[in-house]
């Protein structure tokens, strides 16, 4: 019979134990809210995107954690399709899921997670000193409705990249016009030194958007109103930019695939010495020049994009580069901040350089040093002409997929340049309207 | 004799319990009752449950606050926005086109398969071993190994076609609606028709092969064997290969995903993947559980129609 007590009494006493552990929560951090306490280690999950052929993650975080022996960062790295990571991510956090503490996240972002409530709200976690080293712009990007949500971290754009010897063989300068690129691109595949001319990404994703808001402000025109009410991509400008890209490949200037292509196709193409020029990231300069990876290493020259004939030069590059966010259901808030203010000071920013081979977001980590360390994307960097996408609404991805979907079916020839133009600003003002 | 067989291998078994049941049975049936009760529990809360949400989500507007996500109630909004979308008549109908399409072609080629195997005197079981391959391999796999082969610069089809003198110069199958659809069905048939093989095999397993000999005196030829002995006597195996395989067809997402991204424009662009867009990319819940909840809609009429058309027998009927 006392056996049984004694049972009953462990019983209620192991129950009582775990109803005050439920209640008061198990974490180191939940002992003192959102901070975690100074002594005791805690662990924050960082989750990344693959960037290029370098080690900088694990470099980063070996970095940091060597010099923060009270916070262990682990690293996740994604997939590399930006809209996939959006779909984890986004499935993950919504879930109410503590991990990952902070993660990267596309510039496109911010007011689409800002309003989801999947990013925290950062002007308040840090001192407005903290935002002072980096541009105007790239703060501006990260925001919505006037709060910050986003701390960029590296600097990304679209370049023109060439084969310098077989411009020099063939005796061209490197055209600052697109008319000058297919003159070029036909005369140098007329010789069979190359298969393309040049390839650029026109499958139906994200980074058609790019390439072809790109074309559209070349041409003065742009996606939406100014005011955020509308599409406008059935005008004159919209229509040259589409009839040039439809021409391209037409004209076997551009691979017959490009309607499939995406970054990793168009490099492909490029690195197996098929083509003469390649629209890409800053990020491909880094597998251009990698033995094990491509044909054309010490070939590769990087200049900022053309224009149409007849419009200011250089031609208007997309900005990309990474932002880091912070998981609202987080535990170790504190921890998180000190992270990303390691992470965007200059040690830090100065390994995204000379590591990863990309511009670091910190203004005051774009030493000349920096810009060698990057190879030609930093000379030429300072001579883009950068232009955005509407990223300011939280529907831009619907915005985007108006565009792509309908720019892609007009450039497989399942739509006419009018037809798709006219759909897309259809699907993007029902869309803006509907976020209103 | 023939008709006698052909009867007894189609009707069920007796049922189980009859309409005036014994005390005992009574028991029996409730301890049964009691026996499934957590099993059914646990399909409820991990099937049903969801289910009921999802209707409920897409009934609201899903909006972020500070303390997590607030759900208010909109009635039918988010349904009457998704039917009046362009995108979503687009895609219920390829969706539509191609579970018919795709599941004709499957549900033929799996009977000839399986006819085939039935008919091997050796070497069945390394076949039916072989055939679990594309099954079990994982769809995103596969898409990425088929995204190779179509791949409009270096693809494996792109070559033979030109080798066979199919076409005279390389073709951008992904590019065009028409190749992207059957670059889709190639893919997709390469993984199920093995499955519906397998279920129609165990079909034909149970059908008595003295009819065949029986239908060959007569002079019945093969397609009126086909077609008089051995549909008729798989009819239940058919029945479930092409309700399991319309399901699955209609809710096709990991294919096209992987393969046309929902391209050319949205030609190829699945009614799960215009639901996944809504939830995962745009964040719009209640809009998405409104477009999942429309294709349920339309699979669950399809499957009562298709059923009731076909009048499955149950154990006992």
């Amino acid at each position: 019979m006392s056996g049984v007590r004694t049972r009953r009494a462990a019983l209620a006493i192991a129950t009582a134990a775990a109803v005050g552990l439920l209640a008061t929560g198990c974490s180191p951090a939940a002992s003192n809210g959102s901070g975690g306490s100074s002594s005791s280690k805690v662990t924050i999950n960082w989750y990344v995107q693959p960037l290029n052929s370098t080690s900088i993650w694990p470099d980063l975080v070996a970095a940091f954690n060597k010099s923060h022996p009270n916070i262990e960062v682990t690293l996740t790295v994604g997939p590399t399709n930006v809209d996939t990571v959006r779909g984890t991510l986004s499935t993950q956090l919504g879930s109410g899921s503590a991990t990952p503490d902070v993660y990267e996240g596309d510039i496109t972002w911010p007011a689409q997670f800002a309003k989801a409530g999947l990013a925290v709200n950062l002007t308040k976690l840090f001192p407005k000193s903290f935002w002072d080293r980096f541009s105007p712009g790239a703060i501006t990007l990260a925001q919505y409705k006037g709060s910050s949500y986003s701390v960029p971290s590296w600097t990304e754009a679209a370049f023109l990249y060439y084969r310098k010897d077989l411009l020099t063989k063939a005796g061209l300068p490197v055209p600052s016009t697109w008319e000058e690129l297919v003159a070029d691109a036909k005369k140098v595949q007329a010789t069979g030194a190359v298969k393309d001319g040049y390839t650029w990404q026109g499958a139906g994703y994200e980074g058609l958007t790019c390439d072809f808001s790109e074309l559209v402000a070349d041409a003065g025109g742009g996606i939406v109103s100014s005011d955020y009410t509308k599409g406008t991509l059935d005008s004159a400008a919209g229509q040259k930019a589409l009839a040039f890209l439809k021409e391209t490949i037409a004209s076997g200037v551009s691979p017959k695939a490009t309607p499939t292509f995406q970054e990793p196709q168009s490099l492909n193409d490029f690195t197996a010495g098929n083509a003469l020029f390649m629209r890409n990231w800053s990020y491909a300069w880094a597998i251009t020049q990698d033995p094990k990876q491509s044909k054309v290493v010490g070939k590769v020259g990087m200049a900022p994009l053309p224009s149409f004939a007849g419009q200011p030069t250089p031609g208007a590059s997309t900005n990309g580069g990474g932002g880091m966010f912070i998981n609202p259901h987080s535990k170790y808030l504190k921890q998180d901040v000190t992270f990303l203010t390691w992470l965007t000071g200059t040690e830090a920013q100065g390994m995204f350089a000379s590591v990863g081979k990309v511009l670091p977001a910190n203004v005051q980590a774009q030493t000349p040093q920096a810009q060698k360390d990057v190879g030609p994307v930093g000379q030429v960097l300072a001579k883009l002409k950068i232009v955005g996408r509407p990223v300011g609404t939280p529907a831009y991805s619907q915005v985007s997929r108006a565009l792509f979907q309908n720019v892609n079916a007009a450039l497989s020839g399942n739509a006419s340049v009018s037809g798709a133009l006219s759909s897309a600003d259809s699907q993007i003002t029902t869309a803006l309207s509907s976020s209103r | 004799m023939t008709s006698t067989s052909a009867r007894a291998s189609i009707v069920g078994p007796p049922a189980l319990f009859p309409p005036r049941a014994s005390r005992r049975a009574r028991i029996s049936r409730r301890r049964g009752y009691l026996l499934t009760a957590p099993a059914l529990l646990v399909v409820a809360l991990v099937t049903l449950a969801p289910i009921a949400f999802s209707v409920y989500l897409s009934l609201c507007a899903v909006t972020a606050g500070a303390d997590g996500f607030d759900y208010s109630l909109v009635g039918l909004r988010n349904y009457a926005a998704a039917l009046g979308s362009q995108a979503l008549w687009s895609a219920l109908t390829f969706t539509a086109v191609y579970t018919v399409v795709s599941v004709t072609v499957q549900v033929v080629l799996g009977l000839g398969v399986a006819i085939i195997i039935d008919r091997m005197t050796r070497g069945t079981g390394v076949v039916l071993a072989l055939l679990l391959v594309p099954w079990a391999m994982i769809t995103v796999v596969s898409g990425q190994l088929w995204s190779y082969i179509f791949n409009g610069v270096y693809g494996l089809a792109d070559y033979l076609l030109v080798v066979l003198h199919v076409v005279p110069a390389p073709v951008t199958i992904l590019s065009n609606p028409v190749g992207a659809f059957v670059a889709l069905l190639v893919a997709d048939s390469w993984k199920t028709i093995p499955f519906v093989s397998l279920i129609l095999f165990g079909g034909l397993r149970t059908v008595d092969k003295e009819l065949y000999a029986a239908a060959r005196l007569d002079g019945a030829g093969g397609w009126t064997i086909l077609g008089r002995i051995t549909i008729p006597l798989i009819r239940q195996s058919l029945i479930t290969a092409v309700v399991f395989r319309v399901l699955q067809a209609f809710g096709i997402f990991d294919l096209p995903f992987v393969l046309t991204n929902g391209g050319p424009g949205n030609a190829t662009q699945s009614m799960a993947m215009l639901a996944y867009n809504a939830l995962f990319q745009d964040l719009n819940i209640g809009y998405g559980a409104a477009i999942s909840c429309i294709t349920a809609a339309v699979v669950i009429v399809f499957a009562v129609v298709f059923l009731r058309a076909f009048k499955v027998e149950e154990p006992g009927g």
